[in-house]
């Protein structure tokens, strides 16, 4: 396969789009970009990420299906419930449970009308998430493509961030004038809070990224990926340097899960100066060719 | 948007809402977008949604230069227009691309001058993720809203959440001061990083569903 991965626009020749109406209610909304012609390659379904729709942030899904239905895949892109274009679903179920059922929609209607079981998953952070999931969980799942999933952080992680904090002269700056938000826990300790107050008012940190270090959660992460590997999924992961509170190299995640045995199924990357959404062209060309280079490889026909 | 529509909808009006050529989910690249381009797709969506609902007369809500561009379309053709609201307008062009290079050089991802672009590939700026092309700044630019005021229809209204000066100017030359409202809110376009959440800015949208009513 070649052109996934150049800046160069697709010939709208190529590929023909449609809007569909996944799920039950036929609410659950969702473009369809198929090849002009016939599909030679396995179907990719795109998950939105957290509050952003289907159209990906700097319009990066919209981009990259019209890049892999020219190459003869066809590629489903849709709003969960309650994002985008696509009401709640599944009122009655927890946020996860109401999207994997939302994603068993999408499937069906893949499997009734593209005439495959076998597909490809992708998504960014919480779409990372719930591929990873449903890939446990289904063996028609043949590859995901994971843009920074969430792990635990890890011994060498805080090693990384201390080094990486220890370089900012400002740190240092604070340290010696006493400002900064060090000495302001430090000057905190032993009053005791206002319950009236919001804590992010007293001053504490104003995001807490996700814990993910409890025995219990690296549990669960093991399980998710160590059957997702036992159903034959193949994975694609990158890691950007904007989730830096989370990450920060591209081994980490087989630090994180040492019990998981990711075979030959697993292809790192890890991207130190793309932001956590490949805000710059040129780190989404660069995420293309990898995913470009992935697919030749793994999943060059149907 | 989409709640605006369907808040809209519960009360009785059809609404229509669309990508223009080359945003969102239409077709087209970034960097083929022109201002006239979203004019004409501007009419070609009043004229679909007249033949969907043989209604006669639409009213344009339009957000930032989406609100531009529909004054421009209102301005041309004020008689197609019933009533008009314009959401946090860009009035001035120069005031806006400033504003957009601002924010592009202080992202999340750092303080860094937005990067150019070959001219391969359309030249310009990548401005927080989207190409902005020589041409389309020099478009962009060119915005001057207020010398439309006398052409715009007796119905419209502007809500501005995040005051900058030019508004202060569009205010002043407006006259009626029953045609602007400031109302506290949020800015409608941006998301919380990292927290990678996002407020929907109820108070205008109130403001809007009760003008329109």
């Amino acid at each position: 396969m070649d052109g996934v991965g150049t800046g160069q626009a697709v010939d709208p020749k190529k590929t023909a789009e449609q809007i569909v109406q996944f799920g039950p209610k036929r609410s659950l909304c969702g473009v369809v970009t198929r090849p002009a012609g016939q599909a030679t390659r396995l179907p990719v379904i795109i998950f939105n990420t957290g509050i952003i729709h289907r159209v990906g942030h700097h319009r990066i899904y919209v981009t990259l299906s019209r890049k892999l239905a020219a190459e003869g895949h066809p590629v489903i892109r849709f709003d969960f419930g309650g994002v985008g274009d696509s009401p709640i679903q599944y009122e009655d179920m927890p946020t996860l449970d109401g999207n994997l059922a939302s994603i068993d929609d999408v499937y069906s209607w893949v499997e009734q009308n593209l005439g495959q079981s076998r597909v490809i998953l992708m998504g960014l952070c919480s779409g990372a998430d719930h591929s990873i999931i449903y890939a446990s969980k289904h063996k028609q799942v043949a590859g995901v493509v994971l843009l920074d999933p969430s792990i635990p952080r890890t011994f060498r992680f805080y090693v990384n961030d201390f080094m990486r904090r220890a370089r900012r002269p400002k740190v240092w700056t604070n340290l010696a004038t006493g400002q900064g938000k060090t000495w302001a826990r430090i000057r905190r300790m032993g009053v005791r809070p206002d319950p009236r107050i919001e804590p992010e008012v007293q001053g504490d940190e104003p995001f807490a990224p996700a814990e993910l270090e409890s025995p219990e959660a690296i549990e669960f992460l093991e399980s998710t990926y160590r059957n997702a590997i036992e159903n034959g999924t193949e994975l694609l992961a990158v890691f950007t340097g904007g989730h830096y509170y989370q990450h920060n190299y591209r081994r980490q995640i087989l630090d994180a899960l040492p019990n998981v045995d990711f075979k030959n199924q697993l292809e790192l990357h890890y991207y130190a100066e793309s932001d956590h959404t490949f805000t710059y062209e040129r780190d989404r060309e660069r995420l293309f060719t990898v995913l470009d280079n992935w697919l030749d490889r793994k999943f060059a026909s149907i | 948007m989409v709640k605006l529509a369907v808040s809209l909808s519960e009360s009785g009006f059809h609404v229509l809402r669309f990508d223009y050529f080359g945003t969102g989910d239409s077709g087209g690249e970034s960097t083929e977008v022109s201002l006239k381009g979203c004019r004409e797709d501007i009419l070609t969506a009043m004229e679909e949604i007249r033949d969907m609902t043989e209604a006669e007369r639409v009213s344009l809500i339009g957000l930032r230069l989406g609100a531009t561009l529909a004054a421009e379309v209102a301005a041309d053709d004020p008689e197609d227009v019933d009533r008009l609201v314009l959401w946090d307008p860009v009035v001035s062009g120069q005031e806006y691309v400033a504003a957009l290079f601002q924010a592009a050089s202080n992202m999340p991802i750092g303080k860094v001058e937005p990067p150019a672009r070959p001219e391969s590939r359309g030249g310009g700026h990548e401005i927080c993720g989207f190409p902005l092309t020589d041409r389309q700044r020099e478009e962009i630019s060119r915005i001057d809203l207020s010398p439309l005021i006398a052409d715009l229809p007796e119905e419209t209204v502007t809500f501005v959440t995040q005051t900058m000066p030019s508004h202060e100017e569009f205010r002043a030359a407006l006259g009626q001061p029953d045609r602007f409202e400031s109302i506290e809110d949020r800015a409608a376009w941006n998301e919380d990083w990292p927290r990678n959440a996002g407020v929907v800015p109820v108070e205008v949208l109130k403001r809007i569903g009760s003008w329109m009513a």
